[in-house]
């Protein structure tokens, strides 16, 4: 949780991270955001996010990011 | 011809779609509704509506195919997904580019051999819509193979997603999980709905016939004498045209949300008060959003986590260090995608550039923007301040109106000539003689133009804000809304530039 | 929930009931007041109102076409030559439905013993519009002003245009001169399409229907015009008019007979006839339309304003003619 929440500030830290449960519907996360989101993820717990994953509720807030996360661990492992 | 603005629609055929709809009993309602839309087809395309049947059908068969194919795991599944994809696409392009792919293919023939060979163009007859279905088809196809939604079973709510006759010009082009919800419920019609559907429409009819089309004849004026015109007078036809776009496209999206609505269907929205974005990648998530949306679902995702973009990025972070790798990933995910939009709108050149303009400026938007904000925090400039937000603002407009000059132009030449054009003289001595009173518009509906556009931008800011809107005018006091709604409905007729003495206007969008 | 829904009819009831209201009475104002006053509406309107403005059952020839019609008819010859009250209710680009609009519409009002067809009206492509929307059109433009006038507010405040100072019985007199330099055979090459369309049939047919009905005769004319005219076309409104047991007189095959000269008689190479090219026309077709045995209505009190307005319009026209044509042409 804590390095995904660092990760989600260096990419913007103006953004309550905590208290915003939809971080793509609202327009807070861009694009960008989130493939650079999405590489730093991958690096950091040594995943393989694919395509169709790439869906709004995988990444619109903290705790969707880290079930994304961790069914990603769960077929790598 | 029936068009989204017209009596056959408004008078005719919405309301007997209504009445239709109504009576029937709600396990047939879908029908109706797509009898209505292949009768809208029929009115525009006549027989070529066979082809969007054709196309649903194909899409229906093959979903099932691919879902059936990705649970077993079978290879052959990617082999369908590659068919059944680049079938309608294929068509599409086709269908709009072999005109235009024969003309330059001529045309460097003849460079090479210095000969004189003419292309003979084929008239190739469109379906309607063809470009805004494609899109919504594969889209489908794509969200089965990825497992987000089960293939449909039935086939009439295939036929129904594609062919829905609000959409079915100019979109907004749909996503199946995002309509599913309220285009298969068939409930009964609501007054409620109704109320706010019909206001929907009215007020995208002030934005068109009250606005747009008194400012297309003026944009067609300018555009057509380009050659005499320079430095303001240019500018002014790249603003105006602008103006024209999104009163017309924001418009059309109103009356068709507006028209699903009364149904109980909800339609995406295509426009987020555009103008309020802080830059170009923003504008256009606020601009035209079911286009940006499809091309962000189903070319930059699956650009950038594809094997290519996650290898480079692997083996560029190492070698190359963070920023140049972020830029070349930037560029490999986006570079499709601005292509794509360029491609999009139509076969040619002016818009295959406008997809690179665009395509250039997010990208070093994105490059620089790291950069940018670190000089900024140096500097102890507030990027929150007024002043820079404003700033921003200036850049954004500048960036759009030079856009939509070079997608409005004749063709690139003329589009490269307006543009150095601003810069060749001020254009003051042309509006000093009265220029704006000669492009066929008289006083009074300048008077019309600039009252419509206050009105409309305030609204925009009131919703930006938001502090109102239409949906919120339902909660308000009954002597309030009918105000409103008698005021909206009047100017629309009175002021609206139909009847005696304008000619219909066709749609901007449903061209492409 | 059942008592919910009796108020939101209601409600949705008085509301549509006062919308109409409010529009019923706006054209109610615009039909007693606006459109009494003399040049309020100009453009394509603007001799379907005049013609509308004219004391009941005080006409004698309605004119129906397009700008071909209007450009040609000058009502105010056969006022001096035979004391016959016409009228050209033609407007630009006119539609033959727009025409059987027009024409039922100033059958309340009048009864004509002749309507006058000008014919460049029957090889218009007709607008897609059904059959069941001119109905409904030409229903709302009748009952509700609101609608077919919205634009009136743009005269609001404003001068009678002076327009009106030229403008006689839907004639307006056109000044210019811009000759036509091509072929003075032009009839021989057939440049458009002759072909007279369903559509047209249909709708010519119930104005035929109409007049019949009313004891009026049906009669068709085509202006003299290089630009609109060919042998096929005048062969197809030749069969037609057969058809249908109208009497039709094509002015390109009398130019001579007229003495229509093209270098004076155009203001727009042979498009439109001006000022001259209209004096020839009327003068030949109120000779032709003698046969008809109109009534002469010259010393009657009731048509004073007529004589009046004929004065006017003489001094005008000689002056026009007198700038524009080196022979003298006499009205």
């Amino acid at each position: 949780m804590d390095t995904i929440l660092s990760i989600l500030n260096d990419i913007d830290d103006t953004i309550d991270y905590d208290n915003e449960p939809r971080l793509i519907d609202n327009h807070l996360l861009d694009s960008f955001g989130v493939i650079t989101l999405v590489s730093e993820l991958e690096e950091a717990f040594n995943i393989e996010i694919d395509a169709a994953s790439m869906v709004p509720e995988n990444f619109n807030n903290v705790e969707a990011i880290w079930n994304l996360v961790q069914r990603k661990q769960g077929v790598s492992a | 011809m029936i068009t989204y603005t017209n009596e056959i629609y408004l008078v005719f055929f919405l309301p007997l779609t209504l009445l239709a709809y109504e009576i029937c009993p709600k396990r047939h309602r879908g029908k109706v509704l797509i009898a209505a839309s292949y009768v809208f087809f029929y009115l525009i395309s006549k027989w070529l509506f066979l082809y969007l049947f054709g196309v649903s059908v194909f899409i229906y068969l093959a979903a099932r195919l691919l879902e059936r194919a990705r649970r077993s795991g079978k290879r052959y599944g990617k082999i369908i997904l590659i068919f059944s994809v680049l079938l309608p696409v294929g068509l599409l392009l086709a269908l709009k580019y072999t005109n235009f792919i024969g003309e330059n293919v001529t045309r460097l023939g003849n460079l090479l051999s210095g000969g004189t060979a003419v292309f003979q163009p084929w008239s190739i007859l469109l379906p309607i819509g063809i470009s805004f279905y494609t899109l919504e088809a594969v889209g489908y196809l794509l969200d089965v193979w990825w497992g987000r939604i089960p293939a449909e079973k039935s086939l009439e709510k295939v036929l129904l997603f594609l062919s829905f006759f609000p959409k079915l010009m100019e979109g907004p082009i749909l996503r199946w999980q995002d309509t599913e919800a309220t285009l298969f419920s068939n409930e009964s019609l609501k007054l409620e709905n109704l109320e706010t559907g019909a206001i929907r429409i009215f007020w995208g009819l002030l934005k068109k016939i009250m606005i747009a089309d008194r400012l297309a004849i003026v944009v067609n004026n300018l555009f057509a004498n380009y050659a005499s015109h320079q430095g303001l007078v240019t500018v002014l036809a790249a603003v105006l045209y602008t103006t024209q776009l999104y009163m017309e496209f924001s418009g059309v999206m109103d009356i068709c949300i507006g028209s699903a609505k009364l149904f109980g269907i909800v339609l995406p929205e295509n426009f987020r008060q555009p103008f309020f974005a802080k830059n170009a990648s923003e504008f256009w998530q606020r601009w035209h959003i079911s286009l940006g949306a499809w091309f962000k679902n189903y070319i930059f995702y699956p650009m950038s986590t594809s094997s290519l973009v996650k290898k480079w990025t692997k083996t560029g972070r190492k070698k190359f260090g963070k920023g140049l790798t972020r830029a070349v990933t930037s560029a490999l995910c986006l570079f499709p995608v601005w292509m794509a939009n360029g491609i999009w709108h139509g076969a040619k050149w002016s818009y295959i550039f406008y997809g690179l303009y665009y395509f250039c400026i997010i990208l070093f938007e994105t490059v620089t923007e790291p950069y940018w904000k670190k000089g900024m925090e140096k500097l102890h400039i507030n990027m929150a301040a007024p002043w820079y937000r404003a700033g921003q603002r200036v850049k954004l407009l500048c960036i759009v109106f030079t856009g939509e000059m070079f997608f409005r132009a004749e063709n690139l030449h003329v589009g490269v000539h307006m543009f150095r054009s601003i810069f060749t003289g001020s254009g003051m001595a042309e509006l000093k003689g009265h220029l704006l009173l000669n492009v066929g518009i008289d006083i009074d509906d300048w008077n019309v133009i600039i009252a419509g556009l206050i009105v409309v931008v305030l609204y925009d800011i009131l919703k930006e804000l938001n502090v109102f809107s239409l949906e919120k005018l339902r909660a308000m006091k009954l002597p309030v809304r009918w105000s409103a709604y008698y005021a909206l409905i009047f100017s629309v007729i009175i002021f609206g530039a139909y009847g005696e003495g304008y000619q219909a206007i066709d749609l901007i969008y449903a061209g492409f | 929930m059942h008592a919910e829904a009796k108020k939101h009819a209601v409600r949705f009831l008085a509301f549509v009931l006062i919308l109409f209201a409010v529009l019923k009475g706006i054209s109610i104002g615009i039909d007693g007041v606006c459109l009494k006053k003399k040049g309020i509406v100009t453009g394509r309107l603007q001799n379907v109102v005049g013609c509308m403005n004219e004391p009941a059952n005080s006409l004698d020839i309605v004119v129906l076409g397009d700008s071909e019609s209007y450009n040609s008819f000058s009502p105010m010859i056969f006022w001096k030559n035979n004391g016959v009250t016409s009228y050209v209710m033609g407007q630009s680009g006119q539609q033959i439905t727009e025409a059987y609009n027009n024409l039922s519409e100033v059958l309340t009002k009048q009864n004509p013993r002749l309507v006058l067809l000008e014919t460049n009206m029957l090889f218009r492509s007709p607008a897609a519009v059904s059959d069941k929307a001119n109905v409904l059109y030409h229903a709302v433009n009748q009952n509700f002003s609101v609608f077919r006038f919205h634009n009136l507010w743009k005269r609001v405040g404003k001068a009678s245009s002076s327009v009106m100072d030229n403008f006689f019985k839907g004639y307006t007199i056109v000044e210019n001169v811009n000759a036509y330099e091509g072929s003075a055979d032009y009839m021989a090459v057939n440049k458009k399409d002759s072909q007279i369309s369903d559509h047209v049939r249909k709708y010519t047919q119930m104005i035929a229907d109409l007049c019949k009905e009313k004891n009026i005769q049906l009669v068709f004319y085509t202006a003299p015009s290089p630009v609109n005219s060919c042998m096929g076309m005048s062969r197809a409104v030749t069969a037609y008019a057969k058809e249908l047991g109208v009497p039709y007189y094509d002015l390109n095959l009398k130019t001579a007979e007229l003495g229509i000269n093209w270098q004076t008689d155009t203001y727009d190479k042979g498009d439109h006839l001006n000022a001259s090219g209209a004096v020839k026309v009327s003068q030949y077709l109120s000779r032709q339309l003698a046969a008809f045995h109109l009534p002469n209505h010259q010393n009657e009190t009731a048509y004073q304003s007529w004589a009046r307005l004929e004065k006017d319009y003489e001094i005008r026209m000689m002056a026009v003619l007198e700038r524009n044509t080196k022979w003298q042409i006499s009205l």
